[in-house]
This record gives structure tokens, sequence and C-alpha cells, in this order.
């Protein structure tokens, strides 16, 4: 292999984990930015009052599960808290948010925390976990089923088509493992749950979080938990707000007015930058600019940018690699987007003025193509590599 | 502007990759030119990258391709035949994306309608992709006599070597693995040459 595609590859690998922020952090290019994130606020609360529970909601490639794994870490320094992160999205498909299910995820992990000597007095209660989560059989008599008035199988929470009613055994089952688990109250437990925020159902996650995450912190128990961006413009409730005892919300960085912001994000490259002569400020500078301050577009737009530089023969990142990667985002940005929304960017672009409200305008928002900033001010803005690309539609036109 | 990539772009980019990135992209093209696309993807990115290269499909459903990237213990996943899928299966994949692990990475090759599909229906997949979708038709590899020229001339100048001690260098089965030199070989009209 030449020396050059081993340097590519190597500059290329400090950018690729964007596809794992577990990975990101493990290889030290997390950038704390004091009060940019919100793992601070997060942390700072559970550390007064572990027994709470928390939702955070933000835009897609915002930064949230990295924020969830530095909550994590900084929450297991803490002498006598144990932190645990759960992605949702690996047990079941959330298309099948019902009450009950973070419970049962919740169950099968304190399950796991037990030896096996210290399971044996919790056979009923383990059965009945497993249960809840993959399904039972029937208890009916035999002449009910052969009338087929209900099905045979009952599936559980974690299954395709969950038709769990047994919550209160679920809830009792899990309260007995969890009081044996927490036995030593020394220790205070948070669990973290990833995932959610790719829920398309605004009305069951509501649900779900007015069940489950009041059992969870009555039975002393911290939560985290993240949640769809939708969720904070569809609240059809006022007191849905008041579901968990705090609600956070992640916005985009506004790299255009907020210069601590610019920095923040000059930083997230440098870390992982390995040869600072491989880049000028003016190509740092641009990267930020497309990105319109989301962290995943700026990695993935720098990364992208250095396959350029590579596939063109070249030595050096420049401008026109920047502006190649940036039409391939506008692109991607592009694609599935419906004439009304198309409408409404051109609008948006032409007067500078963007209203949330339809679900159109809803849409564009939580797909990233317009981005919410709410310091140092609330204002709404399409995407840069979009404009770039409805601008330049324009003048061929 | 249009950025169509060529064969050789795309395997070039492809090969540029970390190992283990897990880097996804998309190649957009018509309908009837994906079994020829995955074929020759299968064909000349097997030479080039490091471990091994799978193709397969979506035309068993989601949850089928899923048990399939599950069990394959391939480090490249050339993934084609979406057609039947509806908003539904994409919503689907895109809720399950933390599932989507291959070690170096994988392409999708989709059509237009397919693309739309996906970018409508899987924000979180497309956040994920980025960038990388890529316009690909056949035909634009075919560089006219001024291109191949200009090609080998730039790959003259980067390696330092002529055409005559690269075709040794292959012939003696002692060239680097790096992309350039088998697409040098094939400006040369010397393909046969290439191997892993």
């Amino acid at each position: 292999m030449s020396e050059r595609l081993q340097r590519f590859r190597k500059m290329m690998a400090a950018f690729e984990g964007a596809a794992d922020p577990a990975k990101a952090l493990e290889q030290g290019y997390y950038v704390h930015a004091p009060g940019k994130l919100l793992v601070d606020q997060i942390v700072n609360r559970i550390a007064l009052r572990p027994a709470s529970s928390h939702l955070l909601v933000g835009g897609i490639g915002t930064g949230k599960t990295t924020q969830l794994l530095m909550a994590q870490r900084q929450l297991q320094e803490i002498e006598d808290i144990a932190a645990y992160y759960l992605d949702v999205s690996t047990y079941t498909d959330i298309r099948n948010l019902k009450p009950g299910l973070l419970i049962a995820i919740l169950g099968m992990e304190l399950c796991g925390f037990l030896t096996e000597s210290e399971k044996a007095p919790f056979q009923q209660e383990i059965v009945a976990i497993e249960q809840s989560a993959y399904g039972y059989p029937s208890s009916r008599s035999e002449e009910q089923l052969l009338r087929n008035l209900i099905t045979p199988w009952n599936e559980g929470l974690l299954t395709m088509k969950p038709s769990f009613t047994g919550q209160n055994i679920l809830e009792e089952a899990v309260c007995k493992i969890w009081k044996f688990c927490s036995e030593d109250y020394s220790i205070k437990y948070v669990f973290i749950f990833d995932g959610l925020d790719r829920s398309q159902d605004l009305k069951c996650f509501s649900e779900l979080i007015r069940s489950d995450l009041q059992f969870m912190t009555s039975i002393g128990m911290g939560v985290i938990l993240v949640g769809p961006s939708a969720f904070l413009y569809s609240m059809p409730k006022n007191d849905d707000r008041d579901l968990t005892d705090n609600l956070y919300y992640q916005p985009c960085f506004d790299v255009e007015r907020d210069i601590e912001s610019h920095k923040f994000f000059s930083n997230v490259l440098r870390t992982r930058l390995l040869n600072v002569d491989f880049i000028d400020q003016k190509a740092i500078d641009k990267l930020i600019l497309y990105s319109g301050g989301v962290l995943r577009d700026l990695i993935k737009l720098a990364e992208t940018s250095v396959e350029e530089v590579y596939a063109s023969g070249d030595d050096a990142l420049e401008i026109r690699h920047i502006e190649k990667a940036a039409y391939g985002l506008g692109r991607n940005k592009l694609f599935g987007i419906s004439e009304l929304e198309l409408d409404l960017l051109r609008k948006s672009i032409e007067n500078n003025q963007f209203a949330i409200g339809s679900p159109e305008s809803i849409s564009l928002v939580t797909s990233g193509r317009v981005l919410e900033y709410r310091y140092p001010g609330t204002r709404y803005a399409v995407h840069p590599v979009l404009r770039a690309q409805l601008q330049a539609s324009v003048k061929a036109a | 502007m249009i950025y169509p990539v060529s064969a050789d772009e795309l395997l070039q980019r492809i090969t540029s990759q970390p190992e283990d990135g897990n880097i996804w992209l998309v190649i957009i093209t018509p309908t009837q030119d994906h079994e020829d696309l995955v074929n020759d993807l299968y064909d000349t990115l097997g030479i080039f990258i490091e471990g091994s290269i799978d193709a397969l499909s979506g035309s068993r459903g989601l949850d089928s391709l899923l048990e399939a990237l599950n069990r394959s213990e391939a480090s490249y996943s050339i993934l084609a035949g979406f057609k039947s899928w509806g908003a539904s299966d994409w919503q689907k994949l895109d809720r399950l994306r933390s599932r989507l692990m291959r070690r170096r990475g994988a392409c999708m090759i989709l059509d237009n309608y397919e693309s739309n599909l996906l970018f409508r229906n899987a924000p979180n997949l497309a956040s994920w992709i980025g960038p990388r979708v890529y316009p690909f038709t056949y035909g634009t590899e075919l560089l006219t006599e001024e291109e191949q020229q200009s090609r080998l001339q730039s790959f003259q100048q980067w390696s330092g070597q002529t055409d005559a001690e690269v075709i040794a260098l292959a012939e003696t089965q002692s060239l680097p693995s790096d992309p350039e030199y088998g697409e040098w070989l094939v400006l040369l009209g010397r393909g046969d040459l290439i191997e892993r």
C-alpha cells in the first residue's frame, strides 16, 4: 500500500466516528464545550437528585448520543452513582412503543445483574419479566382457544405485535428485583435510554414515558431518555411538558452568529486533524459554514472533503474539495422533498423568514433541512448546503 | 454542476476509506443497470480492498436483509434490490439503523425513485450517509484518447515510474496494491495483470 493511501486512510479514520459516537469517545475525539452542551446540566442535576427523570430532544446529528455517552462516563465518576446506557432500538423495533416497554427492558437488564445463586429466589419474577418481554402462552381454556376467541400466544412487549396486558405483574416483578439490586443504598442507579428519538408516533411516545418514567423514578431510579424532536412541536397538552422532571432541547449551533459556537466547531475539527498543514483556516471556516452548526454534518463534510482530495490526486484540502462535498450533502437533502416543502424553502430563502407550525414546516425542521437555533437568539435557517443548491438551480433557470 | 462518478472513481473512493470505517454510500443509477453494477463492483472491489465482500439483495424484504447482514462476515456489502420497498420499510430501516454495522462499510445501489423513498422516510440513515450520494451512468468511465493520456501522465508524475516499469512490476507480481496501479494497467490495455 502506498504511503499516500495509508496517510489518507488515517486522516479519514479520524472523522469516521460519526458512525459510532462510542468509538469517537474512545479515540479521544470528544471536545467539551462548557455552556454549549447539555451534558453538564443533566449530570449536575442527577448528582443533586439521582432519582429524577430527564428527557433530551434535539435535531438529527446534533450530538445527542455523544452527550448521553459522555453523561454516562461523568456519572460513573461520581462515587455513589452507577450509570447504564441502553439503545432501545437494539432490543426491538420502536414502532411498537407501548407502556411497559422500558420497564421490560429494565427488567431484563436487572436480571442480568444477578448471579445464578441470586436468581434462585426470583424465579417467578424472572419468568414474569421474560414473558412480558418476549411473550407467553395463553392461559385460557381449550374451549375458548378452539372458538378463536383469543390468539393462543400473547406477544410480548419486545416482539412484533405487542398485545401485552400484564403491566402490573411486570412492575411488581421489576420492583422486587430492583429492591434486591439496590439493597446497598449507597449506590444510586441511573439508566440512559437512547434510540427513541427515531419514533414517529408521538402519542405512543407520550403514553410510554407517562407510564414507564413515572414507575422508574417512583422506585428510586434515575432515568435519562432521548425523544423525537417532533415531540417538542406537537405536544398536544400542556401537561405533556410535565411528563419528566427536566426537558432539554439540543438545538443546532449558530456558528454564523455565535463566536463561541464557531470556536467549538473549529476545535472539533482541529482535534481530528492529524496534520495541521493539510487544511488552512479558510477551509476550516468553509466547512463550519456549510455544516450549518450540525455536528454530524461537520464531520461528514470534513471526511468527504478528505476523500475528494484523495480522489483528485491532490495533497492539501482546498475550498473546491469542500464545495464538492457540500454539493453532495445538498443533493442528499433535496431527495424526497415534497413540492410544498420545496416551496416553503424557496420562500424562506427569498424572504429570510420561516414560521414553524404547519406539518410541512415541522417536517423540514425535524429532517434537518431547516435548522433551528436558540442562541444567541431563536431563528430558523435553510441548511446552507441546501440553500446553495436551491440558489444555484434558480441561477441556472 | 453535476458530479457523476465513473466506475474508477467509485473504486478509488471505496478503497480510500478506512478498513473499519463503517462508511455507507448510495449510488444512483437506472434500474436496468443495477445487476451489471453489482457484478462489476463485486469483481473489482474484490481485487482492491482487504477483507471479503458480499452482494445482498433487499428483494425478500427488510427483515430478510437485516438477517443476511447480521449473518454475513464480509467486511463490505453491496446492497441492491429495493424495488419492492415502500415507505414503511425505509422507516423501519431508519429506526433500526444502530444494527447496520459493517466493518468497512456498504454501498446501496438505488434508482431515483428508491432514493427519494430513502431520503424521505429514513432521515437518520440519510444523515449518516451524508454527502456520499453518487449518480452513476454506465459509459462515463470511457475516457477520450486525450483524457487517457492525461490520466497516464498524472500516474507517471505521482509514482515517478514509466509505463514499462509498472508493467514489469505487475508481471513479477511486485506491484503495490494501490487502486491507481489497477487503473493504470487498464489504461495500458493490461487489465489481465490485475490480481489480488
